[in-house]
């Protein structure tokens, strides 16, 4: 809007929330981005979009999150906003067991359309249903290990993990970006990314530094 | 949604009487719910029982009664001791004193603004009584007129059919009598089905049942005034009172915890699901149903989905199948219609790397019904029930040029950040639906679009 003035950024990454519908993907964005939870929250039709930006090590890092519908035959169509994302928040309900088995399909999901490098966290969503916990922390835990994941809980209702989640990856995926960039700068003697440069590919990531409304 | 009426109080004895015969009675029952508010006045707080009729097409929907408090049937207990604010009803009945965290908040001005009101509406009152009386003819001899002047037919539904006929008229458009007439009793056996219940089905009802409390919450039929408070819990999210009551809305059993318009809202998608199983349920097809159910009984609801999905000029079970191909197609389709009427947003949006899919999606997939005011909603439907997709498109092509000169300052994140608010922005829906209608869009352009799509899928 108008009103509303965009910060300058060193980074622009681009992160999708999936996962199946009803474990909180469309809360954690608004809570993450606007600090609101909303117990009547429709559910996503396609796909929806908000931006942050954090601090990481010195540096302004923006995140532009594409939040997606859950329901499987949606596939068809959120899909291609998986393109130039470099971090996915994989995200279950803790109190029902069937949407984190689903996590597997997920994963494949991933494999099939998004970067082969992308960062995906493994979210554990609804914490604050303590008593009606399906999902143990450490089963959670033992499987993102073994798939090479990050992991967190979350609940978009009390906030707990929530700043967490998109700080560390984000964090993540900026450390990873600038291991690459120097590895890339000692092939190439400084002929590659720097600071500014927008690193999310596709969808609307044209914005250069510092560029306002 | 700009005029607010303030709900109509009377005789308890008169509520249901007057519902059509047509609802199966078994049925017809628990679609009278029955709402206990109290409210303060002075300062003895009085019990109002709002027996909310869930669908009275002659009625035009939501009716309220005040009865004694001494109904105590129907005087919840969480009520009995605190004062919970009256509900105020739009005249679609959406509750106007909701807040946006979902607590209704007390009005003490209701009487004060139900009169200036009337006063205001006195001349627009004739020329909706003229076009009820010439909306009741029509009705009369309707296969002839339809026969006869289906131009006239069409250009009175671009004018919006007055709400109290709305109803009649869109179950005539959908032919439900007729189809209720050749399937006696199978809305009934769909409901009453205990199928074997295997993976597929399941996954169905699972879906459905996360959506039903999430469609048109601050809809008098689908508000749950919550028994465990939900106000509360959405006041203090840190609160327990949530954790308290779990089961709440996670009863598959049975259809407790969920109050009687939410459970009509399961019962016509489950059956849907039976009926059309290799569309079962996809998300959107909740809003087009609640929005169903906030004109006509239940079971009409179910038949007018029936229509809707299965036949010409709506058709929309290709959108909501598995692949959800046909969703592709109208995307495609309104993508190159912005780019040939609105040329110069297009450029805009193409520049700034928007795409339809990133704003019309649900627009389209629910024809409005997700996001919109109904003023906006039922004028749409008036004519989609008739014309199909030309009128979705041109109300697309309306909103765009309505906020055209907004938009084109806008960047791409504050492009999707407007779309996001756009449906509480407009201010008059209807207007924009009459003027969607001069929008010199024609089938052919809409043929052609789809020809090309088809092609295309050819190819690949
Ligand atoms: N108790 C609790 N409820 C939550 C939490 N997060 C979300 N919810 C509730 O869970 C329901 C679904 O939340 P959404 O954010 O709409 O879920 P979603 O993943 O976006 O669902 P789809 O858009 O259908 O894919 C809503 O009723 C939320 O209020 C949480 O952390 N704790
Ligand atoms: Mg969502």
């Amino acid at each position: 809007m108008g009103s509303r003035v965009d910060e300058e950024y060193d980074y622009l990454f681009k992160i999708v929330l999936i996962g199946d519908s009803g474990v909180g993907k469309s809360n954690l964005l608004s809570r993450f981005t606007r600090n609101e939870f909303n117990l009547e929250s429709k559910s996503t039709i396609g796909v929806e979009f908000a931006t942050k930006s954090i601090q990481a090590e010195g540096k302004t890092i923006k995140a532009q999150i594409w939040d997606t519908a859950g329901q499987e035959r949606y596939r068809a169509i959120t899909s291609a906003y998986y393109r130039g994302a470099v971090g996915a928040l994989l995200v279950y309900d803790i109190s029902k067991h069937p949407t984190f088995e689903n996590v597997e399909r997920w994963l494949k999901e991933l494999r099939d359309h998004a970067e082969a490098n992308i960062v995906v966290m493994l979210v554990g969503n609804k914490s604050d249903l303590r008593h009606l916990r399906a999902v143990e922390t450490d089963e959670a835990m033992a499987f993102s290990e073994q798939h090479n994941l990050a992991f967190i809980e979350t609940s978009a209702l009390d906030a707990s993990g929530v700043d967490t989640a998109f700080q560390r990856i984000l964090t993540e995926i900026y450390r990873l970006m600038s291991r690459r960039n120097m590895q890339a700068e000692e092939a190439a003697a400084g002929s590659s990314l720097s600071a500014g440069q927008t690193i999310s590919l596709s969808d609307g990531g044209k914005k250069k530094k510092g560029c306002c409304a | 949604m700009t005029s607010t009426t303030s709900v109509t109080y009377t005789a308890p004895s008169s509520s249901s009487s007057s519902s059509s015969p047509k609802m199966a009675p078994q049925r017809r029952s628990p679609a009278i719910d029955n709402l206990t508010i109290s409210t303060v006045t002075s300062n003895s707080s009085m019990e109002i029982d709002l027996r909310r009729v869930s669908s009275m097409p002659e009625r035009g929907g939501v009716e309220t009664v005040m009865s004694n408090s001494d109904e105590e049937d129907i005087i919840r207990k969480s009520q009995s001791e605190g004062a919970k604010p009256l509900l105020k009803l739009d005249q679609y009945g959406f509750i106007s004193n909701m807040d946006k965290d979902g607590v209704v908040v007390p009005t003490t001005d209701s009487q004060k603004k139900a009169t200036t009101q009337n006063g205001k509406n006195a001349s627009t009152t004739s020329v909706e009584q003229r076009r009820t009386t010439k909306w009741n003819i029509m009705l009369n001899s309707w296969s002839n007129v339809m026969k006869r002047r289906p131009k006239l037919v069409l250009k009175r539904l671009r004018k919006g059919i007055p709400h109290e006929q709305r109803g009649k008229v869109w179950l005539t458009l959908c032919h439900v009598k007729e189809q209720q007439q050749k399937n006696p009793g199978l809305y009934e056996s769909y409901v009453n089905s205990k199928e074997s219940p295997n993976k597929a089905f399941l996954t169905v009802q699972e879906t459905i049942e996360k959506d039903i409390h999430r469609t048109f919450p601050r809809h008098s039929l689908f508000y749950d005034d919550g028994n465990d408070s939900e106000a509360e819990m959405v006041n203090s999210p840190f609160g327990g009172s949530l954790l308290d009551s779990p089961d709440r809305y996670n009863d598959e059993e049975t259809e407790r915890g969920i109050v009687e318009g939410q459970a009509s809202l399961k019962r016509v998608l489950k059956a849907y699901s039976l009926h059309d199983p290799d569309v079962g349920y996809c998300q959107g097809m909740n809003f087009i149903a609640g929005m169903f159910l906030t004109i006509v009984t239940e079971e009409e609801a179910f038949w007018m989905l029936v229509a809707i999905m299965s036949d010409q000029p709506c058709y929309m079970r290709g959108l909501f199948g598995e692949g959800m191909r046909e969703t592709h197609k109208v995307l495609y389709v309104a993508e190159h219609l912005v780019h040939q009427f609105l040329p110069r947003l297009a450029k805009h949006f193409d520049k700034e790397n928007i795409h339809v899919t990133m704003y019309a999606t649900q627009w389209l997939l629910t024809q409005y019904t997700s996001s919109f005011g109904f003023d906006l909603v039922l004028r749409v439907w008036d004519c989609f029930l008739q014309e199909g997709w030309k009128i979705t498109y041109r109300v697309m092509l309306a909103i765009l040029q309505e906020f055209q000169s907004r938009l084109l300052q806008l960047s791409f994140e504050e492009i999707l950040a407007f779309m996001r608010d756009l449906p509480e922005r407009i201010e008059d829906g209807g207007k924009l639906v009459t003027t969607s209608i001069h929008i010199p869009l024609r089938k052919k352009h809409i043929l052609k679009l789809e020809r090309e799509w088809l092609a295309k899928q050819d190819q690949h």
